[in-house]
């Protein structure tokens, strides 16, 4: 996924929509969405809200979280992503990672991971084996749909090791 | 624990519409859902609620803020726990 700058403020825009859409109460933001410009030519933007509404204490948190860098022609492309679900609630934490790329390629030969915990705080894997997400778009997705289905069964997942 | 999603029918039954009208809606995009399966969806709450709000999403813009340095992801990371702004 590469995009110019104006493409990645639309992209930001579109994902902060689809949360609202979702019934995702979004913290703090009130008109304006920070994207985080480096001096590298790095770019970082986190959108983080509470679902089912804004009440609080929040029953549920949702955070996606992204870092994109220069290519090298001129776009942009993302190179780290966190999609996390931490529903107080039911009591389970989803969460959709990429990150230290060549760590978990030369430790596990996959790109990307998830985490499963259950009760919230209980690790019984590190890291688990994940499907890599498209796009924040498709990181609302899963959340949400992690949110409305039943909580997960860690057990059953692949753990890496 | 209250209840997380809808079935098309009971938020056909909610609206007061038909089951196909619902399904256009999905179909659409004007109301979010999860497609379990080809036949199943499933409506969050929190979404046919926003929907029967009227509500338009918040009007929003982009701002850039200068940093040094980006923020790497952390092995250990993970969602922040503090309260809603």
């Amino acid at each position: 996924m590469r995009f110019s700058d104006a493409n990645l403020d639309d992209y930001l825009l579109g994902v902060a929509n689809l949360l609202e859409r979702n019934g995702v109460a979004l913290d703090g933001a009130g008109q304006e969405l920070e994207i985080d410009s480096a001096t590298t030519g790095a770019r970082t933007f986190d959108l983080r809200g509470f679902l089912p509404d804004g009440r609080q204490p929040p029953r549920a948190i949702v955070e996606l979280r992204e870092t994109w860098i220069p290519d090298g022609s001129g776009a942009l492309e993302r190179v780290e992503y966190v999609y996390e679900l931490l529903d107080r609630e039911r009591d389970f934490r989803q969460a959709h990672h990429l990150h230290d790329r060549d760590v978990f390629v030369r430790r596990f030969s996959v790109v990307v991971h998830e985490h499963c915990e259950r009760p919230i705080g209980r690790v019984e894997c590190a890291h688990y084996e994940g499907s890599p997400i498209r796009d924040a778009f498709a990181g609302v997705v899963a959340l949400v749909e992690a949110w409305a289905a039943d909580p997960p069964k860690c057990s059953d997942r692949r753990c890496l090791q | 624990m209250e209840q997380r999603w809808y079935s098309i029918k009971e938020a056909a039954e909610r609206l007061g519409v038909s089951h196909d009208t619902v399904s256009r809606l999905v179909d659409r995009g004007e109301l979010p859902a999860i497609r379990v399966s080809k036949r199943i969806v499933r409506i969050p709450v929190p979404a046919f609620e926003f929907y029967v709000s009227g509500r338009a999403p918040t009007y929003r813009r982009v701002v850039r803020r200068e940093v040094s340095e980006a923020r790497p992801i952390a092995p250990d990371e993970r969602v922040r726990e503090r309260q809603p702004a």
